[in-house]
């Protein structure tokens, strides 16, 4: 139970790279990158929820799943998931109570993993795309999207967490 | 932020940031193999992807078979009316097929570019952002898949093998940014075929970008561009695409072309990996010519690049 977060991010780390891939088409008509980064949203929902450490070590594992699979290049997405995943986890009340609050954070958290993986690509020479065209074509679109399915995420991942930390509450009371 | 900005924390950030440049460098160095943890991992998630992948093929299918109903009756008779044409075009490749067969043995030549086996898999993830353009497919060197061999849709070819790992391995398409991927290529003109590289995506025309074409071949909208074969593991002639823009480069020295790609890039779903018969028909004779050989492909390619550089 208590792994059960990160078996939903990793899940979605498997959708993102098969099924996602099979249903839109890349890039669309007009140009736009959709660009699926579902588990970096939900892996900054959980570490409103349970703090950095723990967002760091989600976002090591997930950036290391994408540097091996994905690239040749080591640790471009390792040092952004570890980083955005601790930077964003904003472990407060007030965050933690308000739909809009963690959506506006996981969409922060969102954007700056998304332009620190574009800088270091572009530093290390693997791409050449100017700014101006990854901020319209793939920053903002990919941002709609990805707002989109924070949205339908808040309220389930919200409960679970909840709930286990009930579950670790009466367990500590237990003991 | 509050937690973030004390003494230990940036020291940790730095330290990061330091290991970053670090593992950066160790591993954009000219790689030979996979390592063996980025090998397993690999393997461990792609059997994790080929479950997710298989019922979405299958699904894929259904859709596509659903919305191919519709035109069935169309398309049976416009296809009644090419197996006509079909009769007669296999019977003229039997014909063809003998004759290349015999001039061959009179030839005495006994590989030809042109021979390949082919391995079908299935394609099991592609990177979500695609920075670099490579899909995963779910055989690996255990099946006998290298890298560099060709990779091919029914349609033409799409790409090559980058890295392998045991179960599973990447596929680089030609449409990767990346100055490393080039595809010796060659021209179907009506004299004899011009020999050029094909390198990379053209981003604003949306095609494959055709380099080194010499300055004086004449090279035309609507021809066919296939591989050489002299660049290594490819076979000859698997059809790249149709060229649809010739202009000179930006030296003026050589020319370039645009490619609009036969293979669809966007939905792929199964493979064939090929491999070349022409280098492993003799494992002992290999040793002994491989070194001729080697020379010989390499004069060969080097020609219109010298002869492209050398016009005034």
């Amino acid at each position: 139970m208590r792994y059960l977060p990160f078996l939903i991010v990793f899940t979605l780390f498997l959708i993102e790279g098969t099924w996602y891939q099979m249903v839109v088409p890349h890039p669309l008509e007009n140009g736009w990158m959709l660009i699926p980064r579902f588990t970096i949203v939900t892996l900054i929902i959980c570490a409103i929820f349970r703090g950095p450490v723990l967002g760091m070590f989600y976002g090591l594992s997930i950036g290391l799943l994408y540097d091996f699979i994905y690239t040749d290049v080591l640790g471009i997405y390792m040092f952004s998931a570890a980083f955005t995943g601790y930077l964003f986890a904003f472990k407060l009340p007030q965050v933690q109570r308000s739909f809009v609050w963690i959506l506006i954070v996981s969409m922060l958290g969102f954007s700056v993993f998304e332009s620190l993986v574009y800088v270091l690509h572009l530093s290390i020479g693997t791409i050449h795309l100017s700014g101006e065209v990854f901020f319209y074509h793939r920053l903002l679109p990919s941002l709609g999207l990805n707002a989109l399915l924070a949205m339908l995420l808040i309220y389930p991942m919200r409960k679970l967490m909840r709930y286990l930390k009930l579950r670790e509450q009466s367990r500590d009371e237990a003991v | 932020m509050p937690h973030f900005f004390s003494n230990k924390r940036l020291i940790i950030l730095m330290v990061s940031i330091i290991l970053l440049v670090a593992v950066i460098g160790f591993s954009t160095r000219e790689r030979e193999e996979l390592t063996l943890p980025e090998q397993f991992v690999r393997d461990a998630v792609g059997v994790g992807q080929n479950v997710f992948q298989q019922p979405a093929n299958m699904i894929n299918g259904v859709v596509d078979t659903i919305r191919d109903i519709r035109y069935v009756y169309e398309e049976n008779q416009v296809l009644k009316d090419r197996l006509d044409e079909y009769a007669m075009v296999a019977s003229e490749r039997d014909t063809l097929k003998q004759e290349n067969a015999t001039l061959q043995e009179m030839a005495d030549a006994e590989e030809s570019l042109g021979d390949y086996v082919t391995r079908p898999a299935l394609v099991i993830h592609r990177s979500p952002d695609q920075w670099t353009e490579t899909i995963g497919i779910n055989k690996g060197s255990q099946d006998g898949i290298e890298s560099g061999m060709a990779v091919i849709t029914p349609e033409g070819l799409i790409g090559q093998i980058d890295r392998t790992s045991q179960f599973s391995s990447t596929v680089q398409l030609l449409s990767d940014g990346d100055p490393s991927n080039r595809v010796s290529a060659m021209v179907h003109t009506e004299d004899d075929p011009v020999y050029a590289f094909v390198e990379g995506w053209d981003e604003e025309r949306e095609g494959l970008l055709l380099r080194k074409i010499e300055s004086e071949a004449e090279v035309e909208e609507g021809q066919l561009v296939s591989t050489s074969g002299l660049g290594g593991v490819f076979p000859r002639g698997l059809t790249v695409g149709e060229i649809q823009e010739v202009g000179p480069d930006e030296y003026g020295l050589t020319q370039d072309a645009l490619i609009k790609p036969v293979a669809d890039f966007y939905n792929i779903e199964h493979v064939r990996v090929i491999e070349r018969e022409a280098q492993n028909l003799d494992e002992q004779l290999l040793d002994e010519v491989e070194i001729d050989d080697e020379e010989d492909e390499e004069e060969i390619e080097e020609v219109p690049l010298e002869e492209g550089a050398g016009d005034p």
